[in-house]
């Protein structure tokens, strides 16, 4: 349990209506994302959440505080999750084995090169320019549409890290994966990104 | 360009150099080869980029007859 939790605790039990505001609108966009990966429609995804809160609000006074607050009530709302979707027969696959690098191969030196496996002068990545373009709408919807892209465990790990602001052990927790598969995971999700960012700088408007 | 460790395997440390998550030896040989290598520099400004930005791509909000319902249950529950 950390420091703010005591404090968002106390003001829940002693009936602080803000605080509970708060607490919904800050976590319920990653509660929502997380909860539509096991379940199809964003209704449903929004039921889950809506029991997950009742749920916390019942349980609360059981609430031990051996693990955050955060962390607790995504466990709660995997259970939830989980149940409504019926997901955990289903086995996907992490593709850790796929072979899948970060930049292709043809942008590092050969074998035969006194260098080998470092950048080909002509290949190496640049500095991106106009800043300015990367605060441009369109620098906005090819990051989306490359995130919408991502195989599905790689979007909602990245969702959860780097949209959501989720530790990951928390991501861990909540999507029964290993430390390691999450790092791979989030490794392969955020290359993607990165390349599809880098071919939109690419390109001159 | 530092000979120990090639470009092309530093790619695929950075995301976990950026989350702090490498061993320190690790990260001591990514920061050595980063001092040198202005390729590499790029490509970790590049996914320090990328990351910033997929934070800013917009997410759903919970609809707010749900998120009223939420708040008149606690009003129930605490008052």
């Amino acid at each position: 349990m950390t420091d703010d939790d005591v404090d968002v605790l106390e003001a829940l039990r002693k009936g602080d209506e803000q605080a509970f505001a708060t607490l919904i609108d800050s976590w319920s966009p990653s509660m929502l994302r997380y909860a539509g990966y096991f379940v199809r429609s964003h209704a449903s995804a929004e039921d889950v959440v809506q029991e997950t809160w009742l749920a916390v609000l019942h349980g609360l006074d059981g609430f031990r505080g051996d693990a955050s607050l955060r962390s607790w009530t995504f466990r709660i709302l995997a259970n939830i999750a989980r149940k409504r979707g019926g997901r955990d027969a289903r086995s996907v696959p992490v593709g850790l084995t796929s072979d899948e690098p970060t930049y292709e191969a043809g942008r590092f030196r050969g074998l035969g090169d006194p260098w080998p496996g470092h950048w080909r002068t002509d290949a190496a990545p640049t500095p991106w320019h106009p800043e300015e373009r990367l605060l441009s709408r369109e620098a906005r919807d090819a990051v989306y549409a490359a995130m919408a892209g991502l195989p599905e465990r790689q979007r909602v790990v990245v969702e959860l890290r780097d949209v959501h602001g989720l530790s990951s052990a928390e991501v861990c927790d909540a999507l029964t994966i290993s430390p390691e598969n999450q790092r791979v995971l989030l490794h392969r999700g955020r290359g993607r990104v990165r390349a599809a960012l880098e071919s939109f700088m690419e390109v001159r408007p | 360009m530092t000979a120990d460790l090639a470009c092309q395997e530093l790619v695929e440390l950075l995301s976990h150099y950026l989350d702090n998550q490498l061993s320190q030896q690790a990260a001591d040989h990514v920061e050595l080869h980063l001092s040198d290598c202005p390729g590499c520099q790029t490509a970790l400004e590049h996914l320090r980029t990328s990351v910033a930005l997929t934070r800013s791509t917009q997410v759903a909000s919970l609809a707010p007859d749900v998120r009223q319902r939420l708040l008149t249950e606690f009003r129930r529950i605490t008052g």
